[in-house]
């Protein structure tokens, strides 16, 4: 290999490579195949996002509306608040998705019985397997006005909370409810990460004189950051995903003011009342910010932490 | 996997082997994936489908007398159709859309089959149908709501029914569709041609009224309220003393859930009492109007602030689900809701079944000052047949719909040719099939008749199955009063539909005395409904809650009003009159 380094690859050396490596193309192809008839041939649907689309009339038949839609969405007199509210929910589940997950990691990590630690391990990953149908009863009957975290806080002598009725509440809730549902999945991420970290490098630390804090700030958290923004990396494309499922079991119509996202005006718009092209414009606008914020957060990435997925 | 690839570089018959297995992986994923992507199709039920027109010969043509409707096709008309369903514990156990007797009666009666392409809880078949209507696979016989029909009929979508439903329709379908005036044929109708079968409902069932719990009044020394301040007033006291004999829980005057735009468990009747019609097309000066914006609305509203201030709506009204509301309705929390006739059968019969000494009364919306609104007509859905349909696809609809009514319990159709297939105790469902009608409930001949066989302690008078079974509930309870078999569903059923002050009897009582404000216009969505009546909706709502929870106030009417007709609301008022003018000319 080393006498052809430099010089350009012959026909010979390159059908030699592509017999060898055949096989793994041939795996490719399910994968690729099911990436294009769901996330590529889909994408020919954008167009009625320009059109006044029926499905009756199907793409060829309906007219064409230039931006009209786009403007329509403009003038949703909702549009900037389900806008606002996407992001402060998602941005807030973004950071405390990692925050949480990493906090539990890393104090997982320093637990000596092993006993302990597999059953936290279990206990913190349980709820991710739960469906948002089941969590939202629950969450119900935890924050409604008669429900239990209310008797606690009367039982305390304390004035009740509106959870789920109320402006600065249900946004809290959505957002803490989520983290509890979905941390134990980057846990487990974080946590084979840290186990990965060469026990030598905490060994000579030790000898250096490192405490346990100084060792997790200097060597645990510096070796798992390619980890750590990889995940920030991919959450950012589902910037404006707020959690459409979780919003449409808990929501109601006193909250609708910091409540509604994107999602459920999307589905409102589309299967409820049937305005395809306003819902696909909705849905063509957030893909493209969700893709601008991609490749921002990939640029900064690999500039400032010369991480790579590509 | 790891080693498999290392293998890879030692020789020749490994690469082999790797080969092979690689293809064979390939191959078992790529089978799968597909697989997966035909299965999305389905739900509930993996089902066959066969393609549709397709015919055989039929094996079978039995003929019966009296009822040329029942002739058979000479070869199977084959049709695809989705369903939406939920289970119905009186329906034998078991059954499903497919294994349902009138789907079977129906091959064997009239040679028609149908193949289901696809069966989903009845919650879910609104945004799947949407689903399915935008992928451009249209079922051939199917239900549509009147958004889709009129869309359907103005694409040229539809089959012309006119000639199928004149030639094959029963007395009993005819009375079903023409039973409730011409409107509703109009509204299923261009240019005099019928292109969809209205499931219409008795205008008199969509009447609300106020339940409130009657013995908590007497208790607590109150009378019926005579104007709307009396009525407020009540439902706060109601809250009181409910609170003081239900052991100190959380009580409400007035129950609702967080659809408060709705007839029943909702706010919508309240506005009807200080003659307010939020979301009605109401006729004004010869002009058709939106309720939502007339100023009748600031006085309601004005109330329900009250209302909420003292204590008689929950502070988080608006969050309450059914399941929410049932639960405080049957464990002594809730002291009136608003509803239509049924509501005594469901969930207020929850309350009289846990506490026996729970007593409803309804008041009319009348006797405080209000009229309460009435449909014009009442169109649930529309049987339509679709362009690609089979031959003979409209024949065959209207005779399954004739069969649906014929199978109905209603019905005093003679039966002997279903061998009892047409109970539900044998597997039969109406409401498991693609496309119904509803059997226009008889009430005033079925009250009179019931009345008179109570009174004469002899139901053999009776002739439907309904009869029977009413009957049985009302002698039940009236000879028995509490101690009875079923208390539940003997005192829901007999209040609801048979008591001369509750329940049916108040919407029978303002359609005869014409105390009622008419609702107007089921014409089709106009293009400015179709872009902006969600939004409206959702503004009209979220106003209407803020209101009441002293966000917003008097001054903020006017812009309001200003927003709901800016945003779109004078454009569509302006198309529905154009739209009601053309379709009743």
């Amino acid at each position: 290999m080393g006498q052809n380094k430099g010089k350009p690859q012959t026909v010979s050396t390159k059908k030699g490579r592509f017999r060898r490596e055949y096989p793994y193309y041939l795996m490719l192809i399910p994968g690729v195949a099911f990436t294009l008839v769901f996330s590529y041939l889909p994408m020919f649907g954008l167009v009625m996002a320009f059109q006044d689309f029926s499905p009756l009339k199907s793409f060829s038949g309906s007219p064409w509306v230039a931006l009209q839609n786009f403007k329509d969405m403009l003038a949703l007199p909702t549009f900037w608040s389900v806008v606002r509210n996407t992001l402060l929910i998602s941005v807030s589940k973004i950071i405390l998705r990692l925050l949480v997950p990493l906090v539990l990691a890393l104090l997982l990590n320093e637990v000596l019985s092993v006993k302990f630690k597999r059953m936290a391990q279990t206990v913190f990953f349980l709820p991710y397997f739960l469906s948002w149908a089941v969590v939202g009863g629950i969450l119900r009957s935890l924050f409604q006005y008669d429900g239990m975290v209310n008797g606690m806080l009367m039982s305390l002598g304390m004035e009740r909370i509106m959870f789920l009725g109320s402006n600065t509440w249900f946004p809290i809730i959505a957002v803490i409810s989520d983290v509890w549902k979905d941390m134990g999945y980057n846990m487990i991420i974080f946590l084979a990460a840290i186990t990965n970290v060469d026990p030598t490098l905490h060994e000579s630390a030790a000898l250096d004189g490192a405490n346990r804090w100084n060792q997790i700030w200097h060597i645990t958290l510096p070796s798992i950051r390619p980890m750590v923004v990889m995940l920030l990396v991919l959450s950012l494309g589902s910037v404006l995903s707020a959690g459409m499922e979780q919003i449409l079991l808990l929501y109601n119509p006193m909250v609708y003011e910091s409540a509604d996202i994107i999602d459920t005006l999307v589905y409102r718009l589309g299967l409820v009342n049937h305005q395809w092209s306003l819902s696909a414009a909705v849905g063509l606008m957030k893909s493209v910010i969700s893709f601008i914020l991609v490749v921002i957060s990939y640029a900064i990435a690999t500039k400032r932490f010369d991480y790579q997925v590509f | 996997m790891l080693l498999l690839t290392n293998k890879l570089y030692r020789g020749g018959e490994n690469v082999k082997k790797t080969r092979i297995g690689a293809f064979i992986m390939a191959a078992v994923m790529a089978a799968s994936s597909l697989l997966v992507g035909c299965t999305t199709n389905q739900s509930g039920a993996e089902t066959t489908a066969a393609p549709s027109g397709e015919t055989t010969p039929s094996e079978n043509k039995p003929q019966i007398a009296g009822a040329p409707w029942l002739t058979p096709f000479d070869e199977t008309v084959k049709l695809d159709v989705v369903v939406g369903w939920d289970v119905d514990n009186s329906v034998k156990e078991g059954t499903t859309p497919e294994t349902n007797s009138l789907v079977q009666l129906a091959k064997e009666l009239l040679n028609i089959e149908l193949n289901f392409l696809w069966m989903v809880p009845n919650d879910q078949l609104k945004d799947r149908l949407a689903l399915q209507i935008s992928s451009g696979n249209i079922p051939d016989i199917v239900m549509l709501q009147s958004g889709d029909f009129y869309e359907f009929m103005d694409s040229a979508y539809l089959r012309d029914l006119t000639d199928a439903y004149h030639t094959y329709a029963s007395d009993e379908l005819k009375n079903t569709v023409e039973g409730f005036g011409e409107a509703a044929v109009n509204y299923s109708s261009r240019d005099g041609r019928l292109y969809g079968i209205p499931a219409q409902l008795d205008t008199a069932e969509s009447v609300a009224g106020l339940y409130y719990r009657k013995d908590w009044l007497d208790a607590a020394g109150l009378k019926e309220p005579t104007n709307t301040k009396e009525l407020n007033d009540m439902l706060v006291e109601l809250a009181k003393y409910g609170a003081s004999v239900n052991g100190g829980k959380d009580t409400v005057g007035l129950g609702t859930t967080s659809n408060v735009l709705n007839s029943n468990f909702a706010l919508s009747a309240y506005f009807q009492c200080y003659n307010a019609y939020p979301n009605k097309w109401i006729m004004r000066d010869g002009k058709l109007v939106n309720g939502v914006v007339q100023d009748e609305m600031l006085a309601a509203l004005n109330g329900l602030k009250d209302l909420y201030d003292r204590g008689a709506l929950a502070t988080d009204f608006a969050t309450w689900n059914s399941d929410q509301f049932n639960e405080r309705v049957t464990t002594d929390q809730v002291g009136a809701t608003f509803g239509t006739y049924y509501i005594p059968a469901y969930p207020l019969n929850l309350n009289k079944e846990a506490n026996h000494d729970a007593e409803w009364a309804e008041l009319s919306l009348t006797d405080v000052g209000g009229k309460p609104s009435m449909n014009q007509v009442s169109i649930a859905h529309f049987n339509v047949v679709t362009k690609d349909a089979p031959e003979h696809a409209e024949e065959a609809l209207i005779k399954l719909l004739n069969l649906t009514l014929a199978a109905n319990l209603n019905s005093t159709f003679d039966k002997t040719p279903f061998g009892g297939r047409e109970l539900p105790e044998n597997g039969a469902s109406i409401f498991y099939l693609p496309v119904y009608v509803y059997f226009p409930t008889p009430w005033n001949a079925y009250r009179e008749n019931i009345w008179a066989a109570v009174e004469a302690k002899d139901p053999s008078g009776l002739k439907s199955t309904t009869e029977k079974e009413w009957y049985t509930y009302m002698d039940d309870y009236l000879t028995n009063g509490n101690d009875c078999q079923n208390l539940g569903v003997a005192w829901g059923m007999y209040k609801s539909r048979l008591s001369e002050d509750m329940g049916i009897a108040m919407g029978l009582e303002a359609r005869e005395s014409g105390a009622f404000e008419p609702g107007y216009y089921y014409g089709p969505a106009t293009p400015t409904e179709q872009r902006a009546s969600s939004t409206l909706t959702d503004m009209t709502v979220s106003f209407i809650v803020e209101y009441i929870m002293g966000k917003k106030t008097e001054a903020d009417w006017a812009g309001f009003k200003q927003s709901w007709n800016d945003m779109g609301g004078q454009k569509w008022t302006e198309e529905v009159n154009a739209q009601y003018q053309e379709l009743t000319k």
